[in-house]
């Protein structure tokens, strides 16, 4: 650090600079140049006493440690500045005399401790000390007209030294002066600046955390009370209230708060008409700004907020899709508080917080909406089960010879019958999947896809055992983990493998290859079965969609099985293509993202 | 052999195939539509097993019947058919894609054996005649 910015670093802390240790410090600088001086009258003969110098010396020191001491010791009193100062300069009068009085050079150094006074002190006391400081130069020059010889003294040249001596404190004093109060009011003007970028930052980093946090919850709750307590976090806001319109829109509950106590969060859903700030507030939709709630009309309930701190006010409307759904009141404990900065600034937060309350309003409605319809599902799928199980159970006991014999054409109708029942079952549960309603709750977690793969295989191998049909698998060395639903994997693949094996020929062969590649696991499934036509490839995964050909072979197929597919890879981050030659066979190819960093 | 045989379930079209299947091979069987009533039925019929649906007014009325009757109470009101085999009938395996085992949740599922709907009356014969001979 170099000197200047030492010292400007230093006199920056102005109002302590008394208890400066440092300026102590620097004091010995002094007492060193004294000891030096007194060396210098000792080795050359100056016609100065250097005795008396040594003695000098050993006072200033003296005094000097002192201060260290009770520096040291954090003593320190109003006037101890002062103090120092009016020392100094006693100890510069005798330095002065002794060392050739009103034509010493140490006379020269009163301006320059004048400029250093200056700076630390103001301008009362520096008045009072030029005066002392000429004081003490006049009291030298008598010393020097008493004490010399009255024949051939040099009247003209003493008396004229001392007015320029004067002259020269009294201006610098007061030029160091002048520059310091400059300086200061320029330091002034930097630490204002400095404050203001400060709340400028802090308001900026409070709008990026509320940007964060109310988008975080989705329930409206979550989102409310993330809002009102970053909201009291905004420098000059020490409570926040968001009243929300009531679905008549003629009245307005208070739905969160910060910074008030309990009593006043629960307060009643009240008539828009009763808040004439509310009011003003959304259907003016602009900020409505009230420097002193207690001086003003418009402000009914005064004790309630003298209680509670409530002193000036901002109250935003809350607007969404140009339609106002609330008003969001900021308060603070002191009169005049919230500048042009301090609205604007919430004016923006408002905004976004708006858009978030809407957000959270329009996902809760639409949970609400999804259990609505989840509830419905399951009521469909169990009335539309029971019948039909009542149906089969019925022809089950007609084809099991239970009433009696039947004919076999008889037997065979029923059959059909049955069997149209078991399609249409089938079709429900199919079609509710792809709804997304399995009957059950979706279960993410870390599986290994070699242990989902091993089942499936595992339970289609009597199928295509039957069918003569050899399966084989390759899978990839090591761990191969997915954060995936378990049944829906399994799902996902038996549907695949059973395609594979149901459209292949008897004595055919269904190739299953699993491989790693960047962290995606690809699972190629291919048979040599009939193949799918090249016209029908596009509208594959498309619900209800049968290629002709399987059509024609009278497959069974609700034609959802590939829409279920896409949807349970889609679901899962990845991705599902098929390749084929008709009348060659069938690859389909499914990447999943892979999970590393959890082991399963 | 003129074992007694109660179904409580719902679906009177079920409980007419199962009681068909039953009586052709000699069971006396009765019914109830409900829990409540199926219980009352039970102190008066007394019977030698217990066909039970699970989802009847609520999802698990079935499920809460077999709980009553097999309460560890002493004075349980059920306490004479705490060894009365329970054959549960449900859908809910296949639904839900839960599968049970009588054996393993014994502690859960106070049950002795289930039968899935569509009821087969041959699987449902033979099951009853694995409980009760």
């Amino acid at each position: 650090m170099s000197p200047f910015a030492y010292f400007a670093t230093k006199w920056g802390a102005y109002p302590n600079i008394t208890d400066s240790r440092s300026l102590i410090t620097l004091r010995f600088w002094a007492v060193g140049l004294l000891f030096l001086s007194t060396a210098i009258f000792y080795f050359f003969d100056l016609n100065i006493s250097w005795i008396t110098f040594l003695i000098l010396s050993f006072v200033v020191l003296f005094y000097n440690l002192l201060y260290l001491i009770l520096v040291n010791r954090d003593f320190s009193f109003p006037t101890f500045l002062q103090l120092q100062v009016a020392v100094d300069w006693l100890a510069l009068f005798f330095v002065a005399i002794y060392s050739g009085g009103i034509t010493s050079p140490a006379i020269y150094i009163f301006p320059v401790y004048g400029a250093i006074c200056g700076f630390v002190l103001n301008r009362r006391i520096l008045g009072f000390f030029s005066t002392l400081g000429i004081v003490l130069i006049n009291s030298l020059l008598a010393v020097d007209i008493f004490t010399s010889d009255p024949l051939g003294y040099d009247y003209i040249y003493s008396v004229g030294s001392t007015i320029l001596y004067c002259t020269v404190l009294v201006t610098i004093t007061f030029l160091s002066s002048w520059i310091s109060g400059r300086l200061r009011r320029e330091i002034d003007t930097i630490a204002k600046l400095q404050d203001k970028i400060d709340r400028d930052n802090t308001r900026l980093r409070k709008a990026y955390d509320l940007a964060i946090n109310m988008n975080a919850d989705l329930t409206l709750d979550g989102t409310l009370k993330a809002i009102t307590s970053t909201v009291i976090t905004v420098p000059n806001v020490t409570a926040c209230v968001i009243r929300l319109l009531n679905d008549d829109l003629d009245s307005i509950s208070i739905m969160d708060t910060s910074g008030v106590s309990e009593e006043h969060a629960r307060s009643e859903s009240v008539k828009l008409v009763d808040c004439p700030i509310d009011l003003l507030a959304i259907s003016s939709r602009e900020p409505v700004y009230i420097a002193n709630v207690l001086e003003d009309t418009r402000f009914e309930y005064k004790d309630d907020a003298r209680a509670e701190n409530l002193i000036s006010m901002i109250a935003i409307p809350l607007i969404t899709r140009s339609r106002p759904i609330g008003v969001i009141r900021c308060y603070t404990g002191e009169p005049y508080q919230f500048s042009d900065n301090d609205i604007t600034f919430l004016k923006t937060i408002a905004t976004n917080a708006s858009l978030s309350i809407s957000n959270s309003i329009q996902y809760q409605s639409l949970e609400k909406l999804n259990k609505t319809r989840s509830a419905f599902l399951r009521l469909t799928t169990h009335e539309l089960r029971s019948p039909m199980a009542a149906v089969q159970s019925i022809l089950r006991l007609v084809l099991d010879g239970f009433t009696g014999k039947i004919t076999r054409k008889q037997k065979s109708l029923f059959e059909r019958a049955y069997r149209r029942i078991d399609r249409l079952l089938e079709l429900v549960s199919d079609l509710l999947e792809l709804e997304g309603y399995s009957g059950r709750e979706l279960e993410y977690g870390e599986y290994n896809l070699r242990d989902i793969l091993s089942e499936v295989v595992r339970d289609i191998s009597p199928k295509s055992d039957s069918k003569g049909i050899r399966m084989r698998v390759h899978i990839a060395k090591g761990d191969l983990c997915i954060h995936c639903d378990y049944d829906s994997i399994y799902r996902l693949l038996e549907n695949l493998i059973d395609n594979a094996v149901k459209y292949s020929p008897e004595g055919g062969e269904v190739i299953i290859n699993v491989e790693e590649v960047n962290g995606i696991v690809s699972i190629r499934i291919t048979d040599n079965g009939i193949g799918i036509p090249k016209e029908s490839l596009p509208h594959l995964f498309t619900e209800f969609y049968r290629a002709r050909n399987a059509r024609k072979k009278h497959v069974h197929g609700t034609g959802l099985g590939l829409a279920i597919c896409r949807k349970i890879v889609h679901s899962h981050g990845g991705s599902i293509v098929a390749f084929s030659t008709q009348g060659k066979g069938t690859v389909f190819t499914v990447e999943l993202p892979l999970n590393h960093d959890s082991p399963c | 052999m003129n074992n007694k045989i109660l179904i409580i379930d719902d679906d009177l079209d079920v409980v007419e195939a199962m009681k068909i299947a039953l009586e052709s091979v000699g069971y006396t069987v009765d019914s109830a539509p409900d829990a409540e009533e199926g219980l009352d039925k039970l102190l008066s019929f007394a019977p030698d097993l217990l066909i039970l649906d699970v989802m009847m007014n609520t999802d698990t009325e079935g499920f809460n019947a077999a709980w009553e009757i097999r309460s560890p109470d002493p004075n349980s009101r059920f306490s004479q058919f705490k060894d009365m085999p329970i054959l549960m009938i449900s859908a809910v395996s296949s639904e839900k894609k839960m599968s049970f085992d009588p054996k393993r949740d014994q502690d859960y599922l106070p049950v002795n054996d289930f039968v899935e709907k569509p009821i087969s009356p041959k699987t449902l014969i033979q099951k009853v005649q694995g409980l009760i001979g």
